[in-house]
């Protein structure tokens, strides 16, 4: 999903035009070579045909500007919305199904009040210097992309399901539609 | 050996630059892009350190993340795990954040960096990186380390043992448990943003009375005696929610939270007072703790809740340590200076020679500006000034301008490091004003008036201000003490009745003290001594308004206003003189007077606030 930049520019804007051109004309031409065309294009073929659409749209843009802007502002409202909706969805059905059947294996986290007398203060030990190259707790050396990274942390850390979330996580990222905030005002966040 | 530390995507992102285990620079994000608490990757706090040290990213050995994301991105997925399907919004958030952003971080230093970099890449434990912050910048060869905040990856506070070039970790509370936590709960509740409003929670402290303190200790959190503690997490909302606190907890404390900006009632004022309680008990606790584990004489603390100086003053002053040393960075900004110094004195093995002072540099590792670039600007912006090239005249003249009762903007030196203005970019005035509070509050900081300003005392004379011992230091303002009872002016009829009024703004002009504009309504004072080693100009300016008017105190206050990041350069300064009733500015060598600007060089004081979102 390609959600544009806002304001709109005009650079983004000619870009996203000849874009818009491009694709016009690419669908003229799969329509003319699977439809009967009207005889006076005809013996033009497809390719020609599409072209020539490619053409007169591009200099309607170039001609009319305002139309070109108004066609940027369609396109980024609705991939916006579009965005907003598809990452909703995407989380509605993944967070509870993958998270939830996770959650049922147990938790990390302390959530019962510890005995009278127990202390809260774990033993915990200096971190090795060969752990430092890696971006865990475990020894390592991280290298190479995220993916292969992530991949690595999976296993070494037994949270192989986290692979799982890949795919979303690669999908809400594309989906994103803003700047990413560094965290919401108000609160400690977790992230 | 050039090393680079980094804190940064959470808040408050920094850069330190150490060369061969030496400080040479360390700045905060914020005072460069203008945006207060600025979390991105802080590219032009990492520009200005090079700079300082004269290097490019080719020179750079190490650059050092202060925690390991993959082990944070651990503890929140677990987090999510135990509470879904509860904490879909949260996700919704966090989820496109990691993926675009803090699963990438190596790349994004590279990125920033560009190609020249070929150093190598390391990544420091979060609590370790404050453990480390607090100890090997310290004047202590052997320390017991205590590390409090909200959370790191795992650990929310940590006790170590510092001795020598070693760090030895000894204990972790961890997450969700966490003190951090519970006072930001309280600050979200009381209507103060978390992250920035705790320091505010902390200054309506003295107005309440702690009576939720049983309720905080029978129904939230059960602090034990070793200074751990576990929260009831129903109350919270931290875990699964996008706010703090939920309606468990609003009901147990009688409604919803106050409304930021709205009147602040008696219930505000007692909480905060009973979470500060609190916050000092498991603060001495958890001192007492590390005293045992460690037997170590001196304490060295960090971490956003070693920003406390309330706790911290009674550390000093009951606890079992005979020294307290807070990093002055004691938030996340720190985390950089810590995970450099990791690097340095762990990975490497290099020795450390505790400096009796302190190897902090009196915080003062930002960057400065010399003279000449200071008149560069002010005569492009066609401001008159007057240059002195006789320090000893321009101190002269700042003294009496300071004990004629005006506020003055001083820029000297090299910028803080750290929350703290210290005296290198900071509004002054004279403490003995019963109207400067006020003043300063209202016309310059354009901010909530019930938070006293901090003194600062010419150290030689701080036993004769405060309950300290005499030449005892407290240079980074961390520290509160009691004004000394000779000081303390008695209270008639009338203004034991104005200390009981609604409005806080009556009750904070009753003058308290000989020195009102720096004496809280319980008497406290939030100290910060002045030595000629540290601070030298900024100390014989103070010399000098102790000679004409025989007062050792100052007001120190930050030089910005409410929301915007204290100033970094001479156009800051400027920017902020210009915009507020600050009577005279000194920049550098050059003394300018708001009476002597032209007209065009005002700033209307509502667009310059507008530009700043409110903390």
């Amino acid at each position: 999903m390609l959600v544009l930049p806002r304001p709109p520019r005009r650079a983004w804007v000619r870009a996203f035009w000849i874009v818009v051109s491009v694709m016009v004309g690419g669908l003229v031409a799969v329509l003319a070579a699977l439809l009967t065309l009207p005889a006076p294009l005809a013996r033009f073929g497809p390719g020609p045909v599409g072209a020539g659409a490619a053409l007169v749209v591009l200099l309607a843009g170039l001609l009319m500007p305002r139309l070109a802007v108004l066609g940027y502002r369609a396109w980024s409202k609705a991939t916006r919305r579009y965005a907003r909706f598809a990452g909703e969805a995407l989380i509605a059905v993944w967070y509870p199904v993958l998270f939830g059947a996770v959650g049922l294996g147990g938790s990390a986290l302390l959530r019962r009040r510890p005995e009278p007398g127990q202390t809260l203060w774990r033993a915990h030990s200096t971190l090795d210097a060969d752990t430092y190259r890696s971006l865990d707790e475990r020894p390592a050396v991280d290298t190479g992309g995220w993916l292969g990274r992530y991949a690595r942390w999976a296993v070494r850390s037994r949270h192989l399901w986290a692979l799982a979330l890949v795919p979303l996580l690669a999908l809400l990222a594309a989906l994103e539609t803003e700047e990413p905030e560094e965290a919401p005002a108000g609160i400690y966040t977790l992230f | 050996m050039n090393i680079l530390g980094i804190s940064a995507l959470y808040h408050d992102s920094a850069a330190a630059l150490l060369r061969d285990g030496r400080i040479v620079a360390a700045a905060q994000e914020e005072r460069f892009t203008r945006r207060k608490g600025d979390a991105r990757l802080p590219e032009q706090a990492i520009a200005a350190c090079l700079e300082a040290g004269g290097l490019t990213a080719a020179d750079l050995d190490w650059v050092v993340f202060y925690e390991k994301p993959m082990t944070k991105f651990e503890r929140l997925l677990e987090t999510y795990a135990a509470f879904a399907p509860v904490g879909r919004p949260s996700f919704r958030r966090a989820a496109p954040l990691w993926a675009r952003s803090k699963l990438r971080i190596p790349e994004q230093i590279r990125t920033a960096l560009g190609d020249p970099f070929t150093g190598r890449l390391a990544f420091t434990n979060h609590h370790e990186s404050h453990a480390a912050s607090a100890f090997f910048p310290s004047p202590f060869e052997a320390a017991a380390v205590l590390t409090l905040d909200a959370t790191g990856e795992w650990g929310t506070s940590s006790i170590a043992f510092g001795q020598g070039h070693r760090l030895t970790m000894l204990r972790e509370m961890r997450f969700p448990h966490s003190l951090g936590m519970l006072y930001s709960a309280f600050t979200a509740y009381c209507g103060f943003k978390v992250n920035s409003g705790e320091y505010k929670l902390m200054g309506l402290a003295p107005y309440g009375e702690p009576k939720y303190v049983d309720r905080i200790l029978d129904v939230l959190a059960d602090v034990r005696e070793d200074g751990s503690l576990w929260l009831d997490l129903s109350y919270f909302n931290y875990c699964q929610g996008v706010t703090m606190t939920s309606e468990k907890f609003h009901a147990l404390f009688g409604g919803p939270p106050r409304r930021p900006e709205s009147w602040i009632t008696r219930k505000e004022m007692d909480l905060a007072a009973s979470i500060q309680a609190v916050c000092e008990m498991v603060v001495m606790r958890a001192a007492r703790h590390a005293h045992r584990l460690t037997g170590a004489r001196f304490l060295a603390m960090a971490g956003g809740v070693a920003l406390n100086c309330v706790a911290n003053g009674r550390v000093l002053r009951e606890g079992p340590f005979e020294r307290l040393w807070v990093q002055p960075a004691a938030g996340d900004a720190g985390g950089a200076l810590g995970a450099a110094l990791l690097v340095w004195h762990h990975y490497l093995g290099q020795p450390r020679h505790a400096d009796p002072g302190d190897s902090q540099q009196g915080s003062f590792l930002g960057p400065a500006f010399d003279r000449d670039e200071v008149e560069v600007f002010l005569d492009s912006v066609g401001a008159r000034y007057e240059r002195f090239s006789d320090e000893a005249a321009l101190l002269d003249r700042v003294a009496r301008l300071l004990a004629a009762g005006q506020v003055i903007g001083w820029f000297h030196g090299r910028m803080e490091y750290g929350p703290r203005a210290l005296g290198a970019r900071s509004i002054i005035g004279d403490a003995r004003d019963p109207e400067m509070q006020a003043r300063m509050n209202l016309k310059i900081k354009f901010r909530e008036s019930f938070r006293p300003f901090a003194p600062c005392v010419l150290r030689e004379h701080v036993h004769e201000v405060v309950e300290m011992r005499p030449g005892e230091d407290s240079p980074y303002m961390l520290v509160v003490a009691p004004v000394r009872p000779e000081l303390r002016r008695p209270l008639s009829a009338a203004d034991l009745e104005r200390l009981q009024h609604p409005d806080l703004r009556v009750r904070v002009s009753v003058p308290r003290s000989s020195v009102p504009a720096v004496t809280h309504v319980d008497y406290s004072a939030r100290v910060q001594t002045v030595d000629a080693e540290r601070h030298g100009r900024f100390y014989r300016l103070m010399r000098r308004f102790y000679e004409l008017t025989g007062c050792p105190v100052i007001v120190n206050t930050s030089f910005n206003i409410r929301g915007e990041p204290i100033v970094c350069t001479p156009e800051d300064a400027w920017r902020c003189f210009a915009a507020t009733e600050m009577d005279a500015l000194v920049l550098e060598d050059c003394l300018l007077l708001k009476a002597d600007q032209p007209a065009e060089a005002v700033i209307d004081a509502q667009a310059y606030r507008a530009q700043y979102e409110l903390d």
